[in-house]
């Protein structure tokens, strides 16, 4: 049910990336809403609720810009999946884990979206492009990360309770 | 167990991201990007509008912020005034030019139609340049149309649908548009920097290119109508290469603050590809 109750969620957050978020660009870089999300989340829970939300929103995303559809959803996938496997479940309180794989896991996401738009004839010079995008980019999610985190970590808890027995 | 149902869930999902990337490239979620882009543009609209009064309550907060919006606003009246010179330049320069033919035919501004279009998103990504509009197929707009402000060219409609469009602006990384400087009439291809820079390159090497010289579309090719503005030159040099000069270049049109922007309707490119079909088929 989890799964399902964070499509909308997504959503919203890839709409706002479209039309909110550029208005905070530096540079290149803006914060991308669906991807704290989406690596809050499989910090937090079950990655295969992260990866699914990953897609959909990835491909919200794209169908809302000239990126070929799909091309952030290949990024945030695989960020997904690797921040799990390394780390695995993260407490809400951790402050360490969430800026380091939030900065680390731009850098991820970001060459993914590279590698789509250069299949798709768009070639970005890889240099330029990491440091006038990547580089904001990645330093708006290290400072948004906590906050974030946070605010999926309250989400989480509200949404599965602790189950309780008597003794 | 736990860890085998991830690993399974990673690769439909990779799979599912390979798939759509494939299709998408290859045209085939065309009709269906097209449908959804429907509604969401429609979010966009209602969302969008009071992200850009916040940004704009946020710029008056700031004190130190009024003055550079006066010398914004007096770069905008320059930018205007600019521009207005650059066509009536042209209009004088095509008035001698119209007097020595008797049967002088072109597509000139006076012809231009366009149709008037909210900015309603900006690409997501900083790799991609581009904008969203609130004018589709319904309006009139149709594919590679210019799309203008009172500055100059923005860019090309690069996806439509009903009721919206995908514009890629001259700064992406992607935009080539054959333009002309027009004091010297020398002809170049501006292309978008990922910095937001323009450079026109293939310049002739024995071109006087002076800075502030204006740039304008030259229409070779007919992808774009003739004598749009481009920009105007900050500096120029010689290429790495040694065989040609390179100009950087400065939009009048500020990118990051678009709010209207006009497309211009009733521009048909020529359809060179026929020409490109013969020279493939070894065609004398």
């Amino acid at each position: 049910m989890i799964r399902y109750i964070g499509l909308p969620i997504v959503l919203v957050a890839a709409i706002l990336d479209a039309s909110v978020m550029p208005e905070l660009r530096i540079g290149g870089g803006a914060p991308d809403l669906v991807f704290l999300v989406v690596v809050s989340w499989a910090l937090l829970a079950d990655a295969r609720d992260a990866m699914l939300w990953a897609v959909f929103g990835g491909a919200i995303q794209d169908a809302l810009s000239l990126t070929p559809v799909g091309a952030s959803a290949l990024g945030l996938v695989v960020v997904a999946f690797i921040a799990d496997a390394l780390l695995g479940d993260v407490r809400r309180t951790n402050l360490l884990f969430p800026p380091l794989v939030m900065g680390a896991g731009t850098v991820l996401y970001h060459l993914g979206l590279l590698i789509a738009l250069r299949l798709d004839g768009h070639i970005v010079p890889l240099g330029e492009g990491l440091l006038a995008v990547t580089l904001p980019t990645a330093i708006y999610h290290v400072l948004l990360s906590l906050l974030v985190f946070r605010l999926v970590g309250l989400a989480h808890d509200w949404l599965t309770p602790r189950r309780v027995g008597l003794e | 167990m736990r860890c085998g149902g991830r690993i399974v869930s990673f690769s439909i999902m990779l799979l599912a991201a390979l798939l759509l990337i494939t299709f998408s490239i290859s045209g085939a979620l065309g009709p269906l990007e097209s449908v959804v882009t429907v509604p969401l543009n429609l979010i966009q609209r209602v969302v969008g509008s009071p992200a850009r009064s916040v940004g704009g309550l946020v710029d008056d907060l700031a004190a130190y912020q009024r003055q550079k919006q006066r010398i914004d606003d007096l770069e905008e009246a320059l930018a205007v005034y600019q521009a207005e010179l650059a066509q009536l330049r042209e209009k004088g320069e095509d008035y001698d030019r119209l007097a020595a033919l008797l049967d002088y035919n072109r597509f000139g501004p006076e012809d231009h139609e366009y149709v008037t279009c909210d900015v309603i998103g900006r690409g997501a990504t900083g790799f991609v340049h581009s904008l969203q509009i609130n004018c589709g197929r319904r309006d009139g707009v149709s594919l590679l149309d210019p799309v203008v402000t009172e500055r100059g060219l923005v860019g090309r409609v690069a996806q439509v649908s009903a009721t919206g469009a995908q514009v890629l602006l001259l700064s992406d990384p992607k935009s080539r548009v054959n333009a002309r400087l027009q004091t010297t009439r020398d002809d170049g291809v501006v292309i978008g920097q990922l910095a937001g820079d323009l450079i026109m390159s293939f310049i002739s090497i024995d071109a006087a290119v002076s800075e502030g010289d204006l740039v304008l579309t030259s229409g070779l090719g007919q992808t774009l109508p003739a004598d749009l503005v481009v920009g105007q030159v900050l500096s120029a040099s010689l290429a790495e290469t040694e065989l040609y000069q390179e100009a950087r270049v400065r939009s009048l049109v500020d990118f990051d603050r678009l709010e209207i922007v006009q497309v211009l309707v009733n521009f048909e490119p020529v359809d060179l590809t026929i020409f490109q079909a013969q020279e493939g088929a070894g065609a004398p």
